[in-house]
């Protein structure tokens, strides 16, 4: 880790301590500043694990909640370590949302309306005529396997068998297009 | 796979590796961890979620042609994409067309594939224009077929015409066709 990412846990750790040492819900400039800080990073692993967009939402807030809640009560022992409770908590809520959404709707229920929750950047999104365009400029081996790569997110050894190709492969073929997927779409889609 | 620890960068290899579930177990936890704590790897997999997001995107909108394999057709049904399938015997025709309610429109050539290294495929249409070259298309020899989705926004607005496609056995000492397909298309009929 950086020192510039060792500064930022650190802004995190002040913000939890002030929220922690506020009276409950007295803090709202601080939870909305952590909000933004660690919500991302929620969703994030929300993306990458439940590979789902609502659900990464859902899982966000949760966390996200619960974690502003448990600083409101003293519930967390130690202000200074929230990242790795937020982690943590990540870790958790996705076991439990594999299992069912029972215990997220009671906490949303309890806590939802009471917290100011600040409003996060929305996921980036391209403009899909230009990644088009920049796809079907692609060798048509590099386009199939990054369509049935991202098409639903799978690992290599997945389209390996589809196509009949190693693994290893199509790794190859997948880090090549998605290079000069990136080059074309980040000119602008223009041509070389 | 490069081991990552917390303390180091993952590169965007290692990222996308993660992402689409390449990494194994230590390297997902290492990298859970990296991703929480470090804002520029995090803008780094952000990146990666918006290519992949843009790619199904472009897939949806019918912008794209590309050649699958019957399993990823296969998928496709499975998450009940409306599809519409031409079978196309060897050295056979059909006719085709596309509705308005279609999501994606499958040509599947029925070819024989054994002992091929590599393959290519030209396509005429009688409108005129340039021959298209697919060149050195990913293909499964075991399936017995070459699977193609055609752009379907594109497609739509086509008139009615034929379209002639060549599949090529590309060897050492040139390239020898296998297969030759029609496909005779009409427009779709106004809703």
């Amino acid at each position: 880790m950086d020192p510039e990412d060792v500064g930022k846990e650190d802004i995190e750790a002040q913000l939890a301590r002030r929220i922690a040492g506020a009276p409950a819900g007295e803090a709202l400039d601080a939870e909305a500043r952590l909000y933004r800080l660690l919500a991302p990073r929620a969703r994030r692993y929300g993306l990458r694990h439940l590979r789902d967009e609502h659900a990464a939402s859902d899982l966000m807030q949760h966390v996200m909640t619960l974690t502003i809640e448990q600083l409101r009560s003293g519930a967390l022992r130690e202000p200074g370590r929230v990242v790795s409770f937020v982690l943590g908590a990540c870790r958790m809520t996705v076991l439990e949302m594999r299992r069912g959404w029972r215990r997220r709707e009671a906490l949303l229920e309890r806590y939802g309306d009471t917290l100011s929750i600040a409003d996060i950047t929305a996921p980036q999104r391209l403009d899909h005529e230009r990644v088009a365009d920049c796809l079907q400029r692609l060798p048509e081996r590099e386009r199939s396997v990054l369509v049935m790569s991202f098409y639903e997110d799978r690992p290599s050894e997945d389209v390996a068998s589809m196509l009949g190709l190693s693994p290893g492969n199509v790794r190859v073929i997948r880090h090549r297009g998605i290079g000069r997927l990136r080059t074309c779409i980040e000119s602008g889609g223009k041509r070389p | 796979m490069t081991k990552t620890s917390a303390r180091d960068h993952p590169d965007f290899g290692d990222l996308l590796d993660y992402w689409l579930g390449d990494s194994d177990e230590t390297t997902t936890d290492a990298l859970d961890e990296h991703l929480f704590g470090c804002e520029a790897c995090g803008a780094q997999l952000d990146r990666i979620a918006a290519l992949t997001r843009g790619v199904r995107e472009a897939f949806d909108a019918g912008r794209l042609s590309v050649v699958v394999t019957p399993r990823f057709v296969a998928r496709l049904a499975e998450q009940g994409r409306r599809m519409r399938e031409y079978r196309v015997p060897l050295n056979g025709s059909v006719n085709c067309s596309v509705g308005t309610d279609d999501e994606v429109v499958v040509g599947r050539l029925q070819v024989p594939l054994e002992g091929v290294q590599r393959l290519d495929i030209t396509a005429d249409a009688s409108l005129g224009g340039d021959t298209e070259w697919l060149r050195d298309i990913p293909f499964d020899a075991a399936s017995g077929e070459v699977v193609l989705l055609s752009k379907l926004a594109e497609l739509r607005e086509m008139p009615a015409h034929e379209m002639r496609v060549r599949v090529l056995a590309v060897e050492d000492q040139g390239s020898r066709e296998i297969g030759h397909f029609t496909f005779r298309h009409t427009p779709s009929a106004a809703p």
